[in-house]
Order: C-alpha cells, then sequence, then structure tokens
C-alpha cells in the first residue's frame, strides 16, 4: 500500500450549506446577456413608459383643462390605463423571451454541457429555476419595474390621496399580472429551449405558438370560447379579472387560468423529461 | 476516501450500459480502460452522479453518490466531449463552475487564477472559449476540473487533442495528483499514455469488468498467452540451446544480426529466477532483457480481442 503525500489544499474555510446555484446560473446568464443589443432593446422598451409619464403628468396637472381627456377613456389615468400599458410591452416581451430565452437551454444541449452542471451540486429545480430567472429578470425589467414606476409617478404627482385610496391595489395587481406572464411565457419559452438544440428553431416554435392561435381567435371570434386557444387572450381575460375591468372574451375567467395552469405544467413536463445531464442514443 | 462499486448496473431500456459491476478504488492513478463503447463512459457518469444506478451500489467514502450534494462538491469531472459554452472567456467558465461549489467570491477567483496557472492557460483566459484550439479547450477543461481542488477527479481522455509538451506536463500534473492522495480516474483508449500515469488499470469490456488490478499481475495471470522475454546477449545459440531444455519454454526466436532472441514461457515467474543461473553457468554475457508483450497494450489486447 503506498504512502500517499496528502498535500492537496482542500478547503477550510466556509463553505455555503447549500450554495445558491441557481443564483450563480441566472447572474451568469444575465450578465452575458447584458449586451449593446440587450440594452438597446431595453431602452425601445422603455419608450411607451416614458411617453405615459408624459401623459399621466399632463392628465394629473391639466386633465381638468383639457376637454377631450374628460370624455376619452383612454387618456384617463385609472387601473385601465396600466392594464394597457402592460398589453402594450407584450410585443418587447416577446423579442425579450425569444432573445434571452431561446437559446438558454438549447444552447447548453447543443454544447453537450448538461453534464458539466449536474456533476456539481446543481439539481433540476436550481438548474430550470436558475434559467427561469435569466428571462425572468429581463422580462420583469420592462414590465414590472416600469408599470409600478408609472404607479409612483402618479402617486408623487398627485395633489391629494383620492388616487391612492381608489387604487392602491394596482401595484399588486402589476406584480400579479408580470408573475403570471413571465411564468406562462417564460415557462414556454423554456421548454421549447429544452425540447431543441437550435436556439432558432425554439424561436421560430415559441413565435408561432404565440401569435398564429392569436390570429386565429381573431378570425374566428364569433365561435364560443375560441379565445381559450390563445395564450393571449388567456392572459388578456385573466389579468382584467386582476384589474377589476370588464372581461374581453366571452369565457370564464378560471378556465383561462385553468389553461394558463396547463400550459405551465406541460412546460415543466417537457423540462423534466429533456433536461438531463446524459442522452441515451440507442 | 474510497469509492466502492457493488453489483452495479445500468441499462437504458434494452440496452445495458453497465453490467454487475464489483470494485474498490483508493487513492492513486487509476486507469479505465476499454475499447469504444464498452460503458467507461456510462460508469464514468454513474460515479459523477449524473445517472442513477438501476441496480446496485455505488459509494463514495461511505455515502451513495446519486443525488449526493456533499459527494459532488468532491469531485472534479472533466468529460471526454466539448462541453462549452463557446461565447463565454476562459475565465468566467472557471470561475462560474466553481462558484457552483458555494466557494465566497474572492476565494474562487484565487482558485480560478490557480488552476489557470496550473493549466498554463493565463495568456488566453480573457479570449472567448470559440477561438480556442483544442489543445486549449483541453485544458480549460481540465482547469474547471481542479480548480475547486476536489479529493476525486474523473477524467475522460484527458490528453486529446493536446500538443507533446501538453501531454507530458499534463501526464506529470495527473501523476502528481495521485501522489497528492487524490482519487484519479483516467478514462482513455490510449493505452501507452495511462500506462505513463499509472499501473493500476479497470479493464471494461461489453459493460463487464474484465479485469482489475496492477497490469503486470494482470499479464501473468493470463496464461492462455504465454509472456515473451526478449533477452540480448553475447551467445544467442548457446543461451537458447540451454534455454530449450525447459518444459515452460514454449518457443524461441532468435536474432542473430542484434544479438537476441526472444522467448515464450508459460512460467515467467520461474522463467526470470532461472535465468541469472544459467546466464552464470553458460558464462553468456547478458546485456539487455524486457518484456515486449508486458505492457497495457498486449494486455488489452489479450482480453479484449
Amino acid at each position: 500500500m503506498p504512502i500517499y503525500e496528502e498535500s492537496y489544499s482542500p478547503w477550510y474555510g466556509q463553505l455555503k450549506t447549500r450554495p445558491q446555484t441557481w443564483w450563480i446560473i441566472a447572474r451568469t446568464g444575465i450578465k452575458l446577456l447584458w449586451k449593446k443589443w440587450m440594452i438597446v432593446l431595453v431602452l425601445v422598451a422603455y419608450i411607451p413608459f416614458f411617453a405615459r409619464a408624459v401623459q399621466i403628468y399632463v392628465m394629473t396637472r391639466f386633465g381638468d383643462k383639457i376637454e377631450i381627456a374628460k370624455t376619452v377613456k383612454s387618456l384617463q389615468i385609472n387601473a385601465g390605463f396600466f392594464h394597457e400599458f402592460l398589453q402594450g410591452q407584450a410585443f418587447f416581451l416577446l423579442l425579450i423571451f425569444i432573445i434571452a430565452g431561446a437559446g438558454l437551454i438549447a444552447n447548453d444541449r447543443k454544447f453537450k454541457a448538461l453534464f458539466i452542471y449536474f456533476s456539481r451540486p446543481v439539481n433540476f429545480w436550481d438548474y430550470i429555476i436558475g434559467k427561469f430567472t435569466i428571462v425572468g429578470f429581463y422580462g420583469a425589467l420592462i414590465t414590472l419595474v416600469p408599470g409600478l414606476l408609472l404607479f409612483m409617478v402618479r402617486i408623487l404627482l398627485a395633489r391629494d390621496a383620492v388616487f391612492f385610496n381608489k387604487y392602491f391595489w394596482i401595484p399588486f395587481s402589476i406584480t400579479g399580472y408580470v408573475f403570471l406572464v413571465l411564468v406562462t411565457m417564460g415557462g414556454l419559452i423554456l421548454a421549447l429551449s429544452a425540447a431543441s438544440r437550435s436556439a432558432t428553431s425554439a424561436a421560430i416554435f415559441f413565435f408561432s405558438l404565440i401569435t398564429f392561435p392569436n390570429i386565429l381567435q381573431k378570425i374566428l371570434y364569433k365561435i364560443h370560447g375560441i379565445g381559450l386557444i390563445s395564450l393571449n387572450a388567456n392572459l388578456k381575460q385573466v389579468s382584467s379579472q386582476m384589474f377589476g375591468l370588464e372581461h374581453p372574451f366571452h369565457f370564464s375567467v378560471w378556465l383561462g387560468f385553468v389553461v394558463l395552469v396547463g400550459i405551465v405544467l406541460l412546460s415543466i413536463g417537457i423540462l423534466r423529461i429533456k433536461v438531463r445531464p446524459t442522452e441515451v442514443v440507442q | 476516501m474510497n469509492i466502492e462499486v457493488k453489483n452495479l448496473s445500468k441499462w437504458y431500456g434494452q440496452v445495458i450500459g453497465v453490467n454487475n459491476l464489483n470494485f474498490n478504488i483508493g487513492p492513486g492513478v487509476t486507469g479505465f480502460l476499454g475499447p469504444n463503447g464498452a460503458g467507461k463512459t456510462t460508469l464514468i457518469r454513474l460515479l459523477t452522479g449524473q445517472l442513477k444506478p438501476s441496480k446496485g451500489e455505488l459509494i463514495i467514502g461511505n455515502e451513495p453518490v446519486w443525488n449526493n450534494h456533499r459527494i459532488l462538491r468532491q469531485i472534479g469531472y472533466c468529460p471526454e466531449m466539448d462541453a462549452f459554452w463557446n461565447y463565454l472567456t476562459g475565465w468566467e467558465f472557471v470561475f462560474s463552475l466553481i462558484r457552483m461549489h458555494g466557494f465566497p467570491r474572492d476565494e474562487a477567483e484565487e482558485r480560478t487564477r490557480k488552476a489557470i496557472k496550473t493549466m498554463d492557460i493565463e495568456k488566453a483566459q480573457d479570449k472567448r472559449i470559440g477561438s480556442y484550439s483544442k489543445g486549449m479547450r483541453q485544458r480549460i477543461k481540465m482547469a474547471q476540473a481542479i480548480a475547486h481542488e476536489p479529493a476525486i477527479l474523473f477524467l475522460d481522455e484527458p490528453l486529446n487533442g493536446m500538443d507533446p509538451l501538453g501531454r507530458r506536463t499534463t501526464i506529470e500534473l495527473i501523476k502528481d495528483f495521485g501522489n497528492q492522495g487524490k482519487i484519479v480516474i483516467v478514462s482513455s483508449h490510449v493505452l501507452h499514455e495511462v500506462e505513463k500515469m499509472t499501473d493500476k488499470i479497470i479493464l471494461i469490456n461489453h459493460g463487464r469488468l474484465l479485469a482489475e488490478g496492477n497490469i503486470y499481475e494482470i499479464r501473468r495471470l493470463i496464461d492462455t498467452h504465454p509472456l515473451q522475454v526478449t533477452i540480448r546477449c553475447d551467445k544467442v545459440t548457446l543461451l537458447t540451446a540451454k534455454l530449450m531444455e525447459y518444459e515452460d519454454v514454449q518457443s524461441v526466436h532468435f536474432d542473430r544480426e542484434n544479438n537476441q532472441l526472444t522467448v515464450e514461457t508459460n512460467r515467467p515467474d520461474e522463467f526470470h529466477l532461472r535465468l541469472p543461473k544459467i546466464a552464470l553457468e553458460s558464462d553468456v554475457k547478458i546485456y539487455s532483457l524486457w518484456s515486449p508483450d508486458e505492457n497495457l497494450e498486449a494486455v488489452f489486447d489479450y482480453l479484449v480481442r
């Protein structure tokens, strides 16, 4: 039996008992995506925010002097205003999900890098939460942050507490809506990314899944409940309930919510099947 | 710390990856050998906790490996494949992976720097991995495997694509790791390279354990192939005649031009004990003696082919 030197230097410091590996995955991903084109996209996505901020300023300060403001609903600052703003961000959100999300798992599969993660103290959920945080961060950056900022702008410009007393729940609705959008759309893009080795294929498939059912439900609007096939329509229906607005579609909000939960569960199922360190070629 | 493998099997549907393996691995360098498709990579993936055993036990330091973060923290793995994100720099690659082991930022930075220096890739550390040559990619893969100074190191074809100098330094490094008391498992089919690192081998074929232990001991156990011994001496004919008198000597081929003869013997231990006596009695000067088939290549050949 040989005698070994035992001279290597193990770490005697305090290792984190359970390293937040999801955060390390997330932070690396966020940092890597924070490039020129992403910064440009985020800045462009803030243009509607600035326009809405100006609208808030004008309506708060001079609203009572502008005749048209009293009759045109979309100019008024109420729950619908915030809902509309968030709906308007959907286009940028789609771009963010495609750019930031499509390659997140597809590239790991393409580079056969999954087992590099899983031979370390990283489990399935660490990996998925880490990847989700990346899309979640950029998604929230162009929806949650400007949404809440707009609410703050409205509160700061108010001369009294009437608006706050009436709409104090709006930040919760904004947060809830953004969470719902991020979980469903973010989950879907991650699942599609995991199902493919190509970021481009995942992006095209995601874009198709979001837009075609939406177009179809607009064409076939006369069919009762057709909106259920569209992720957008379901999100609109559920979010209208969250913001206390009239429902845009003729199907139950709960049914819409069930469809969204179904999409999330399906996405998790795909991720469970596809995110494995070793792929077996038979 | 030891690796204990008991009745380990892994199958994928009807395909058997590894079949009822039993062995122990202690500190030092051990070579995992086998032809392509033998089950080496499956075994390494089982040992690194990426695959769950279908049957049997896989224990490292008295703990099962599967889903055990305490064990995974002590493992370093250099995969055979180029498992890279080409858009990362070498530094980012090593640093982000080492952080997953729970090191604080400063410590992770220090360890990244040290690993990159050890693998002599400092000049390229800020370049994107996508621009690395095959040898450089191999070095950065090694760097990520050793950066957290694991107690157990799995190296799957670690010398692939390296230049001769890189190969030599990496072999020395692997031997150093072994001498430091780490468990180092090197999987390779480049036999002479494994031979330079260790004489402890585990030979796998068709998912089964074919042989385990010291190369020379294994060679001696292969009685279906007599051991060849080549002797260079001054009286080739005389020595040939003397050696032919013994039963265990199967054949002798002599080469008068080079003053050497090659003997095939069934009982190498007896042969080696006898030879000096014969040489003294017959006044034969032996200049050199070696066994052309007492090496990994021959052992591998006899067992696998």
